[in-house]
């Protein structure tokens, strides 16, 4: 039985010490008492389980996943060294990414991950690491390649594992939001930070369109990219300067709708997961869901796994449950 | 009725091949859903998963004949029409939809008898459950209006019958089996489909977006967006076949599980 789940420390460092491969998230302080062996893990203190969702700096959130020891390699990667992280990936098996928030890596791969040859036939998961809302700003969030303890506030660590053949990866989103029927916006290149869009074809400022109408800015942009919706988080407004942050890039082309409102994020969570990820390997699932649908204490399905700062499924996410299944090839 | 073992023989007419069930019927939904419903528009109505039905539709899943019939209602077809048009539209050659037959007023009994023993059998019996090859045992029987089909996969199909009125007649066995032979053994092998070289012009139709296509992973829906958009922004020849090759090699990896979504680019 695979260890899935919060636990104490002292069991965690128990787990990894006897060679289990994982994916840990932690706060720093704990990840530092963890054991050298073949585990990743993040900077994370918010966590969904299927009793309940919750905050802990005492515990520790332990995926461990179904492979060998023999067929995981763990790597970092620099900014400018991602593009590997899909050439080094195994032909069958899957990665997953821990990414520090802010980080340039997490920058750079936010923008070009699309862009990367082979990025879409290459299993890649994963989150964004990230600290408590009081320490924004002022603690910096870390990755750690248990191999060898190193912490990265700049890197990303990968873990890369590979499959016996009949086996394979499966990834899957969970998302609850759909683009409401409103305004279509395009914007006319990609980016983290815009200004201008159009709006149903005209060009406005984007900034100004969202303070104008009033939107909801907890309501991410919805693009339907055929058939999967996918979700980009409004991080800040500035109307004064009509500029807008995004916690993941809007792309170039793509059409985008504000997401229509959502009553109840746990119902609506436990509707989208259904019993199609109990099985899951790895899940994750956005810090922004657990804040904007006042998720402490309520469960959202039967899925484990960090809340985050970011979530990858190939390309980066937000506010979306990512899930992993290794299912039969 | 004639039960036990009995001669398929001619009588039995084969309407078409399948190599897995599982994912000749993901076939059948996913031509019945496209352009008529989203994922998540069927799942809402059907109250399948959006997760599962994707899965279903791409082959991987194993559903219920209960998902199926509720899959099968929110499209608004029969189940038997769901299952005939996966066997009728596949390609490959290890599996067999049976048809046994017009059961007209006399029930599935009536439908079988016809087909194995040419007589009418008894009305008031259904076939309940059809075991085959290990590891596909399932109640895919599938009552039409006119005539009953079950999926049988290469080997011996077993049919075990109710009888309807066992409760009102002490004494009768409520349930009797009946196997029928089918070796598929004189079937001709389909040929092999082969992923057209990046030349191809319905590659750059695609890459264009002037195909309608609808993937059924996530990995294709992202890759087929980003192709289309990047595409049309820069529909140069070295940027368009910088992305065809991206998504042929997707397919050329994900070959075996793909038919789906390559049936909608070359048909």
């Amino acid at each position: 039985m695979l260890t899935k789940g919060l636990c104490t420390v002292e069991s965690a460092a128990e787990l990894l010490a006897s060679g289990a491969v994982a994916v840990v998230a932690a706060t720093e302080e704990l990840l530092g008492r963890l054991p050298p062996g073949n585990w990743i893990g993040g900077t994370m203190r918010y966590f969904m389980t299927p009793e309940q969702s919750c905050e802990s700096v005492d515990r520790v959130l332990v995926t461990e996943l179904p492979v060998s020891q023999a067929d995981v390699t763990i790597r970092s990667y620099g900014a400018h060294e991602l593009a590997r992280i899909v050439t080094d990936a195994p032909d069958n098996g899957f990665s997953i990414v821990i990414m520090p928030a802010g980080s340039p890596a997490h920058l750079e791969y936010a923008k070009r991950a699309p862009y990367y040859p082979g990025l879409f036939r290459t299993p890649i998961v994963g989150w964004i690491s990230g600290v408590s809302f009081e320490e924004l700003g002022s603690v910096a969030p870390f990755a750690v390649d248990g191999r060898t303890g190193h912490h990265s506030a700049e890197h990303a660590i990968v873990l890369h594992a590979r499959l016996p053949a009949g086996k394979a990866a499966h990834i899957s989103i969970a998302n609850p939001f759909r683009g409401g029927g409103g305004d279509v916006i395009t914007f006319p290149a990609d980016g983290l930070s815009v200004t201008d869009c159009t709006v149903n074809g005209q060009i406005r400022n984007f900034a100004h369109y969202l303070a104008e109408s009033a939107a909801d800015t907890r309501l991410p942009l919805v693009a339907d990219y055929a058939g999967a919706q996918v979700n980009t988080s409004i991080q800040s407004v500035d109307a004064s300067r009509g500029v807008v942050s995004l916690y993941a890039p809007v792309f170039g082309g793509i059409e985008y709708r504000i997401a229509a409102p959502v009553s109840d994020y746990a119902t609506a969570f436990r509707d989208a997961v259904g019993d199609s990820h109990r099985d899951a390997a790895f899940a994750c699932n956005c810090i922004l869901n657990y804040m904007y649908g006042e998720l402490e204490g309520r469960t959202i399905g039967h899925v484990t796994g960090p809340m985050t700062f970011g979530e990858i499924a190939y390309q980066l996410l937000n506010q979306t449950l990512v899930c992993l299944s290794i299912i039969d090839a | 009725m004639d039960e036990g073992r009995a001669d398929a023989g001619p009588t039995i007419p084969r309407i078409g091949p399948v190599s897995r069930p599982s994912v000749a019927l993901g076939l059948a939904v996913r031509r019945a859903r496209a352009g008529r419903y989203t994922l998540a528009e069927l799942s809402e109505s059907s109250g399948v998963s959006a997760g599962l039905l994707s899965l279903i539709e791409r082959g991987r899943g194993n559903p219920t004949i209960n998902t199926l019939g509720c899959i099968a209602e929110a499209l608004g077809i029969s189940l038997p029409d769901l299952v005939a048009d996966a066997i009728d539209a596949s390609g490959d050659r290890s599996a067999l939809i049976v048809t046994l037959g017009p059961a007209a007023d006399n029930g599935i009994e009536g439908a079988l008898a016809t087909t194995a023993s040419g007589r009418s059998g008894q009305a008031g019996r259904a076939v309940t459950e059809v075991v085959s090859e290990p590891g596909w045992r399932s109640s895919m029987v599938l009552q039409g209006g006119q005539e009953a089909r079950v999926l049988v996969l290469d080997g011996s199909l077993e049919l075990t019958l109710r009888d309807r009125t066992a409760d009102s007649c002490p004494g009768m066995s409520a349930e009797r089996p009946l196997s029928v032979d089918l070796s598929l053994r004189s079937v001709t092998p389909a040929a092999t489909f082969q992923i057209p070289p990046v030349d191809d012009p319905r590659w750059l139709e695609f890459a264009r977006g002037a195909i309608p296509f609808e993937p059924t992973t996530l990995a294709c829906q992202m890759l087929f967006t980003h192709v289309v958009r990047c595409v049309r922004q820069d529909p140069s020849s070295p940027n368009v076949g910088r992305w065809v090759r991206e998504i042929r090699g997707f397919f050329v990896k994900y070959e075996s599980v793909s038919a789906p979504e390559l049936g909608q680019i070359f048909g």
